[in-house]
């Protein structure tokens, strides 16, 4: 997580938008990286937010490097070839983790994610 | 599988092996422990005393575990041999064989047992193509454990070797040394675990099997008495490789049936939805688990290395090297044009068997998805019938029917047909997705003005159908029209998927009924791809002569739908009788002699066994005999069963009906 006491990125800027090709998928993913839980994906019919709380979630992604968590977000991953070659592994429901990668693969509105290098 | 070699199973979990339990892989022995497309061991070869046993016999007990009797033999027949070996081995989450060398004679002997390890990770396309590795392989040794690896950039995938005993463990295999007392035993047990990250071993996705489990199995399908014994035994053994095919993605909940073994141990669009048709009225809940997999993987975007298309069902999932470095586009591969309506198909008949109303509501969406497919996508040239054309010409299919071999698809005088194809059976699986689709759209999803349109969109390919696919001097549908909209005018099997499809008009399904049953199609044990009259006709070619007996089963049940129950009875009976000369285990395929020049049904060389389709085939052919039906409410039986079968019950069939008995018996007009 982000140093105690200063707002993380996420925190500071509210992550949502809408993904028509999510339409009827609801649920909540934990993102992680290298065993850090970077924030929480909430799928709501479509409708998408990143957050920073440790509330429970339906499933836990693993990364490898925050530019596949990157990747991933922006709809540029195949999930298959991606878990094959070790770069996204899922704990719990997978078939949601599976069925959101693929619904982002097919209509990301992620130009820009929580976890870009920073840029200003 | 080659008469030669020994293959247990579990799920996408197998081992192949000689009949002395060794595996030697080489270009021409495809021999391994495979798991998820890839070859964990290629070599595996016991000696005892620099000798490797001689083969008394195999006992092949069980899919998932096999006992191989042994005896190291003098090298002379004058005198006998006093050291015995037995191989145990299994497959369920993990490879274990055990290996107990007993020594009859009165003298003690020292021995030096050695099994020699190795291990490629090969992908199956690599074994298929012959082609080189990329990556680095290495070994290590810990604790007594022996780690063969592999690795490419990120890609790592490991074999672990343990063994119970305390031998010399070194990289290429692992020695003991015995003293073995008068009339006493040695044995020793390994364990071999597999992991895909370097991390700890994983549990294989697919199901975990014990006798009690296959039992289970077994016990919760509907009993079959029948008055023939070997039926019973056909029956059991279709059961059984059913559980033996079965297996997890790991991802889906429930189990899929795998397309066969050695090759097409992994999901397919086609064959796991065609074989969940077979077993609807025996084990529905595979249908259900297949519906939900596909529909996960159905396509989003347009991506032509994978030929993937929007409410596209997949073709083919692979997880192997290639596919993980993308050199093959099985991630998943979309190239089959008939899944998408098959996906359709047996959502329908699954709902209209089960009453599963939950699981018709949660495909609506992806059913809705998949008639956009077939209207958009599916139909590349507007013409008003789905048609093929690869998009991926390196490594994509060309041939994206069921008759995917190259040289299928040919006109009668053997030419080839160019592409984009349009298929017959395709147009008729258009038919009958559409017709289905309306059922569920009116009675599921409350969409009667949808159901209305798919209704008038399925007559009129219906009429454009019968005009442009009949091939009025020859009786019969073309196999497809070509890319210049010419027909195929060779006669094929495929005129009986359009008995299966209701898209023939009567009259002209009568014409085809008796092409079905003519010299020509007709070998005696079934209905060949091909017809011998045709220039390409080869008994023993692939998809051009030789007999599916899944393609007679779908052939048989279409019979049933135009009311020809004797042809039916005909074509089940003697895919039953060919069954029970495979000892109960239909192959893939077999030869398309004639029944009359054979007493027994002539193998084709590389023929998958268990092959999914294969095994469903005597499930469909039963339920054709019986005429077993649903109408959503009730079980419809209405038997035609031939004489030399004699009575035939099926009982505790599952359904929307709770549990019902079906019974039929010969009568002598049949």
């Amino acid at each position: 997580m982000e140093n105690q006491g200063q707002e993380s990125e996420v925190q500071r800027r509210r992550w949502e938008a809408d993904s028509p090709a999510l339409a009827g998928v609801s649920g909540r993913l934990r993102l992680m990286v290298d065993n850090e839980s970077l924030g929480v994906l909430t799928v709501d019919d479509g409708h998408l937010s990143v957050t920073d709380d440790a509330g429970a979630v339906d499933v836990t992604i693993m990364c490898t490097t925050r530019e596949d968590l990157v990747k991933m977000l922006r709809g540029e991953v195949n999930v298959v070839v991606a878990a094959l070659r070790g770069q996204v592994r899922m704990r719990g429901n997978r078939e949601l983790g599976a069925k959101v990668v693929l619904g982002l693969r097919a209509g990301s509105p992620f130009v820009r994610t929580p976890f870009d290098a920073k840029d200003g | 599988m080659s008469l030669n070699t020994v293959s247990i199973l579990d799920g996408n979990m197998f081992v192949v092996s000689d009949r002395r339990g060794d595996i030697d892989a080489s270009p021409t022995d495809t021999h391994g422990l495979f798991i998820d497309d890839t070859r964990f061991l290629s070599r595996w070869i016991l000696t005892i005393n620099g000798i490797r046993p001689a083969v008394l016999s195999v006992d092949e007990q069980a899919y998932f575990k096999v006992q191989f009797f042994e005896a190291l033999t003098t090298g002379t027949v004058y005198v006998d041999s006093h050291l015995s070996v037995t191989r145990r081995r299994a497959v369920s989450k993990g490879f274990r064989e055990e290996i107990e060398i007993a020594n009859h004679h009165k003298d003690p002997i020292e021995l030096e047992v050695k099994l020699e390890v190795g291990a490629d990770f090969a992908d199956l396309f690599e074994v298929k193509d012959k082609l080189q590795k990329k990556g680095e392989a290495y070994s290590k040794l810990s604790n007594g454990t022996l780690t063969l690896g592999y690795k490419r950039e990120v890609f790592v995938r490991e074999t672990r070797i343990t063994a119970d005993q305390k031998g010399e463990t070194r990289k290429d295999g692992l020695t003991f040394r015995v003293k073995l007392q008068p009339r006493s035993r040695w044995a020793v047990a390994f364990d071999v675990q597999v992991s895909a990250r370097g991390s700890e071993p994983e549990g294989t996705p697919a199901i975990s099997l014990s006798q009690k489990e296959v039992d289970e199995w077994v016990s919760t399908a509907p009993r079959l008495v029948s008055t023939w014994d070997a039926l019973h035994r056909i029956y059991r053994r279709s059961l059984v490789d059913m559980a033996a095919l079965r297996f997890r993605t790991g991802i889906v909940p429930g189990a899929l049936p795998a397309a066969g073994l050695p090759w097409f141990m992994a999901v397919f669009g086609r064959d796991s939805l065609l074989t969940s048709f077979q077993a609807i009225p025996y084990a529905p809940e595979l249908a259900a688990s297949t519906l939900r997999a596909l529909a996960l993987f159905q396509g989003r975007v347009e991506d032509p290395f994978r030929d993937e298309e929007p409410g596209k069902i997949l073709h083919e999932l692979r997880l192997g090297e290639m596919t993980a470095f993308e050199e093959r586009p099985h991630s998943p591969y979309y190239g089959s044009a008939d899944s998408t309506m098959l996906f359709l198909i047996v959502l329908e008949e699954y709902v209209r068997w089960t009453g599963d109303r939950a699981l018709a509501r949660e495909m609506e969406s992806q059913a809705r998805a998949a008639i956009g497919w077939i209207d958009k996508y599916g139909d590349r040239d507007s013409d008003g019938y789905v048609e093929y054309e690869r998009r991926n010409k390196e490594t994509g299919l060309e041939n994206q029917c069921w008759k995917d071999s190259w040289d299928s698809i040919a006109f009668a005088d053997g030419t080839l047909a160019p592409t984009p194809r349009a298929t017959c059976e395709l147009q008729g699986y258009v038919y009958d997705a559409k017709m289905r689709t309306a059922r569920l759209a009116r009675e599921m999803w409350g969409a009667a003005a949808w159901a209305k349109q798919l209704e008038s969109e399925a007559a009129d390919l219906k009429r454009r159908f019968n005009r442009d696919f009949w091939v009025g001097e020859r009786g019969f549908f073309a196999l497809g029209l070509d890319g210049k909209k010419r027909k195929i005018d060779s006669l094929t099997s495929n005129v009986g998927h359009l008995l299966w499809s209701g898209i023939a008009d009567p009259e002209k399904a009568g014409s085809c009924v008796k092409h079905l049953m003519s010299d020509a199609l007709f070998s005696g044990w079934g209905v060949r791809t091909m017809a011998s009259s045709e220039a390409s006709y080869n008994p023993i070619g692939y998809h051009v002569g030789t007999v599916w007996p899944h393609d007679n089963s779908f052939i048989a049940w279409g019979l049933r739908r135009y009311g020809y129950r004797a042809e039916a009875a005909r074509i089940s009976r003697a895919m039953l009788e060919a069954a029970d000369l495979f000892n109960g285990r239909l192959p893939e395929a077999f030869g398309g002699y004639d029944r009359s020049t054979t007493h027994f049904p002539v193998e084709y060389p590389t023929a998958c066994s268990p092959q999914a389709w294969a095994t469903g085939a005597p499930l469909l052919l039963i339920r054709a005999l019986l005429g077993l039906d649903s109408d959503g409410v009730h079980l419809i039986v209405d038997p035609a069963i031939p004489e030399p079968l004699g009575r035939i019950e099926l009982l505790d069939i599952p359904g929307c009906w709770g549990r019902m008995d079906a019974f039929g018996r010969a009568r002598a007009a049949h």
